[in-house]
């Protein structure tokens, strides 16, 4: 069976690391520390699945992303956001994007970035690396959509 | 005596005149009454003839001076009906009165007519209904048609019962009462009596009619056993806010305490006023049973506790047989009802509705729902601002169990006058009735705890849980000491202590218990603020805490949870590898690219203490609720560090199983905050209302400031009275300044202009981006001048656009200026900033 392959965007190394820990064969972790990184990643070829971080405080201001007229802090806090946003049109459509962010307190916001990513997922507070691990790796086909989004990728 | 009518002395006053011409009469001295007045008959003209005026006026004098002697009857209706004639309504209206006071025998129906009328309009309405039943009475034998005085009457008896109902008060004190009061709050949370004494009495002067101030100031009063005091302060909430039940159930049990009749006449009154009130305090109706009882009014109390009794299970009524079976046989005691309780004199309040709101308070008493209601409506038109016009509307919707209508009215209220607590008390009541609505009830009586309900303290820990309801219960108590739900507040303390002391007496000897309980009275005697308190106190301060909190939630809370879930079981299996891994993650020190999780999560607390202590706050992590299960998680995890070790060395089995445990352990004890907790707490405390009617008042008071009329303002998008206020990430008093400075400058530049408009638009967006709820207003005007963007930001920070641009920055919000598109204004300026989500 092919490994899938999972581009994992951080500012550390704490995902990428766990995960490798536990996808032993299953998966091709490729990290990427800033939106130029995981851009350069793209190049080197298609990925099934994007994890992204979204606070990224660990890196310099100059190599974050976006309205720089919202403030350091802002963009820094959002970078994940930023990050997905640069890569969208990049990304094949329904390409599973999952972001470290727990939209259950508002799942329109959700809803609203769907309109730019489709496959976009948020991340339950409390949720395990393996439980992370098995929803990156059940990504879709190319050719096929994502299943029904009542799969519980809603609630994020 | 049948007097003469009004066309008949007419006409002898026109025959008179003419002999008057010949003969100007003179009065002769005489002081005998009836000599004045056939000295004035005799100036009057013949029937026929025109009045004169000057002999109309010699005979009203001496007909006056005929009444020093005691004029007959007949000679004060000749006198007033000479003033009619003259055109002298007051003096008419004195001697018809002065007529109808005697006998009246000789008044036609008309002069009653016209005397009802005139006490009416003197607001004398009960000697106005005697006049008409006297008018009716003389028409008794005729064909007149009399039935309408029979609503006339109903009219004048609620005009007299309005007369007597107390102005409400009609708005919500200013931010800077309600801040003294926050002061006064925390400081009286920290057992500094004089300082919250001091804020509450500042409050008080800032605001004199503002309840809560009064309330807190009374308790207060009463804690420190200034009694005469604290009745003064209650008197003081009750004459702003008749109905407020935290002040009638503390007031009535001061006053039954005095040793005076009358004292406890009115604390008896006071209370079944309260229980009245609010039918769901069911403890009130008994209270209020067993006071009539001491009273010696067996019958009354049996009429109370017999209501009681009907409301509560079977069990609870039990304990009432006995003083049932004991007042059952009393019976009619000798004792006598007392008066009811005055109600008190009302803070003047000048609003033109409110008139019709006090009628509307009679008709709703009367259950008389359709005209309380039609009132309301009318008063709400009349003045847009009078919060208590819809308060009460909400409250007959609410009776007639139209509960939505309620909702919307006692929202127009709060968008009439924000920070309005009864309001917000009534408003999450309402919500609680609804099971599915408690998030939103809570949050209500989360704005009523801001706006300073003592109230909502109770039922916020009601809602809460372990150490933080024990916080809130004690600091009910501590704030309301004699308030309606202070019995209640208390049992759930105690029941609260007793349950954490179960849990303490499970974990270890007794003798260890005594000395926890020892260290813990200690430390809490010294104990520190919790965040929250803190940032309460500070609401600004919730900006600079946001990221930092956002970053123990992002690194310990979330990547704790993803790191740990499961570890345990991952640890059983490979255990050397897994604890390697772990201890990496864990506990990496600074020097490295990744700190670990426990480094960052005790950085990020460290960085909370700080910006606390920058604001002399010393913050006490561990008994606060929201805090400590991060606190004690972090504690877990960082004695993992020597255990992993171990098992990475090739620990025994006992030693594995002993570290995966602990492993556990920790886990659960940082999954029980959440960072949904932890933004709900800053939301609640660092949003601010955003209301069309909040804004247009603003600019109300910038322009009064600037002694300028407020130009008219166009709004278009914000949330209108009735409909649920937007919420903006940012603490009131940076909002304030942000639009103050909008405003001033806005006026500023339209001054000289000849028809000066303002437009004001709003919108809740999303970011297109990052998804974040954001608003965006667009204020445009018609000033001249150029203004642009790149001005507004290079300003200097005391022309004002610097503030605002500095401001929406440093919370990551931007202003702009662009043309209009709407060709009545010049340009407009935009302003976003990040909003809370929808509840």
């Amino acid at each position: 069976m092919r490994r899938a392959r999972i581009l994992v965007v951080e500012d550390g190394f704490e995902y990428s690391r766990a995960l490798e820990r536990i996808a032993e064969d299953r998966a091709e972790l490729v990290r990427a520390e800033d939106a130029e990184e995981a851009g350069r990643a793209l190049d080197g070829g298609a990925f099934d699945a994007v994890l992204l971080d979204v606070a990224f405080d660990r890196i310099p201001e100059e190599r974050l992303v976006g309205d720089r007229g919202r403030g350091t802090e802002h963009l820094a806090r959002l970078q994940g956001f930023y990050i997905a946003d640069a890569l969208a049109p990049r990304l094949p459509p329904y390409t599973r994007v999952v972001m470290a962010y727990d939209f259950s307190g508002d799942p329109e916001r959700l809803e609203a970035l769907r309109e730019r990513l489709p496959g976009l997922e948020g991340l339950r507070e409390g949720t395990g690396m393996e439980e992370l691990l098995a929803r990156l790796l059940a990504t879709p086909s190319r050719e096929s959509p994502l299943p029904p989004r009542a799969g519980g990728e809603g609630a994020g | 005596m049948r007097r003469a009518s009004p066309g008949l002395t007419l006409a002898l006053l026109a025959a008179l005149a003419a002999a008057q011409e010949a003969s100007a009469p003179c009065p002769d001295g005489s002081e005998d009454a009836a000599a004045l007045s056939r000295q004035a008959m005799s100036l009057l003209p013949r029937a026929g003839a025109p009045p004169q005026r000057s002999a109309t006026e010699l005979a009203r004098r001496l007909l006056r001076r005929g009444r020093r002697w005691g004029a007959t009857e007949h000679d004060v209706l000749l006198a007033a009906d000479l003033a009619a004639q003259a055109g002298d309504s007051d003096e008419w209206g004195e001697l018809l009165a002065e007529a109808a006071d005697r006998e009246g025998g000789a008044l036609a129906p008309l002069d009653w007519l016209l005397l009802a009328r005139r006490d009416e309009a003197r607001g004398d309405y009960a000697s106005a209904r005697g006049r008409y039943e006297r008018f009716v009475k003389s028409l008794e034998r005729t064909d007149e048609d009399t039935r309408w005085v029979g609503p006339r009457l109903k009219q004048l008896d609620v005009a007299a019962r309005a007369a007597s109902v107390a102005a409400p008060s009609a708005s919500a004190p200013p931010p800077e009462a309600r801040l003294a009061l926050a002061d006064g709050r925390s400081a009286l949370a920290r057992g500094d009596r004089k300082a919250s004494r001091e804020k509450f009495e500042q409050a008080l002067r800032i605001a004199p009619g503002y309840t809560d101030a009064a309330l807190a100031l009374g308790a207060l009063d009463a804690r420190e056993g200034r009694t005469a005091e604290a009745i003064q302060m209650y008197r003081r909430a009750l004459a702003a806010e008749p109905d407020r039940t935290e002040a009638l159930v503390p007031l009535s049990q001061l006053l039954w305490d005095e040793p005076d009749r009358a004292a406890k006449e009115e604390s008896l009154a006071l209370l079944d006023r309260a229980a009245a009130l609010r039918p769901d305090l069911k403890p009130l109706l008994r209270q209020s049973a067993e006071r009539w009882a001491q009273w010696g009014d067996a019958s009354e109390a049996l009429k109370r506790l017999d209501a009681w009794r009907e409301r509560v299970p079977i069990a609870e009524r039990a304990e009432t047989d006995h003083l049932r079976a004991e007042l059952a046989q009393r019976g009619r005691a000798a004792a006598p009802a007392p008066t009811p309780a005055p109600v008190p004199a009302a803070a003047a309040a000048v609003s033109p509705a409110l008139d019709e709101w006090k009628q509307a308070s009679v008709y709703a008493a009367q259950h008389d729902d359709e005209r309380a209601l039609e009132r309301l409506a009318i008063a709400e038109k009349l003045d847009g601002s009078f919060a208590a016009a819809p308060e009460l509307a909400a409250d007959v919707h609410e009776r007639r169990g139209d509960l939505a209508a309620a909702e919307a009215a006692l929202r127009r209220s709060l968008a009439a006058a924000p920070g309005r607590s009864s309001a917000h008390e009534k408003l999450a009541l309402l919500l609680s009735r609804d099971p599915k609505r408690g998030t939103e009830a809570a949050e209500e009586w989360t704005r009523a705890e801001q706006a300073g309900s003592s109230e909502a303290i109770f039922y916020l820990a009601k809602t809460a849980s372990g150490g933080r309801a024990r916080e809130l219960y004690a600091r009910y108590l501590a704030e309301a000491p004699g308030g309606a739900h202070a019995a209640e507040a208390r049992a759930s303390l105690a029941a609260l202590e007793r349950r954490r002391r179960g849990a303490l007496l499970l974990g270890g000897a007794a003798a260890a218990l005594a000395a926890l309980v020892a260290g813990v009275v200690a430390y809490r005697r010294r104990s520190g603020w919790t965040v929250e308190a803190w940032l309460r106190e500070r609401p600004a301060r919730a900006h600079a805490a946001r990221p930092v909190l956002g970053r123990l939630q992002h690194e310990v809370l979330k990547h704790g949870g993803l790191l740990l879930r499961g570890a345990g079981g991952r640890l059983a299996a490979s255990p050397a590898e897994t604890a390697e891994m772990l201890s990496g993650r864990l506990f990496a020190g600074d020097g490295v690219k990744t700190r670990g999780l426990v480094a960052e999560g005790r950085r990020a607390l460290a960085d909370l203490e700080a910006l606390a202590r920058a604001d002399g706050r010393r913050l006490n992590l561990d008994r606060d609720a929201l805090f400590s299960p991060v606190v004690r998680g972090l504690a877990a995890v960082g004695a993992l560090e020597d255990p992993l070790r171990r098992v990475r060395a090739g620990a025994s089995d006992a030693a594995l199983a002993r570290a995966t445990e602990r492993l556990d352990r920790a886990a659960e004890l940082l999954n029980e905050t959440t960072g949904r907790d932890i933004e709900t707490m800053l939301d609640s405390i660092a949003t601010v209302g955003v209301r069309a009617q909040d804004l247009c008042d603003l600019l109300e008071r910038v322009a009064s400031e600037k002694s300028v009329a407020a130009p008219p303002v166009a709004i278009t998008g914000l949330p209108g009275p009735g409909q649920p206020a937007w919420r903006a990430r940012m603490a009131s008093a940076d909002w304030e300044t942000i639009w103050r400075n909008v405003f001033a400058n806005t006026l500023t530049a339209l001054s000289g202009v000849r028809e000066p408009r303002v437009g004001l638009f709003g919108e809740l967006v999303r970011d297109r981006v990052t998804g974040e709820p954001s608003l965006r207003f667009a204020v445009a005007d018609n000033a001249p001048g150029k203004l642009t963007t790149e001005m507004i930001r290079e300003r200097s920070a005391d022309r004002g656009w610097g503030v605002v641009a500095e401001l929406l920055h440093s919370h990551g919000g931007r202003i702009a200026v662009s043309p209009s598109v709407d060709p009545r204004y010049a340009k407009r300026i935009i302003i976003e900033l990040s909003a809370a989500p929808a509840p």
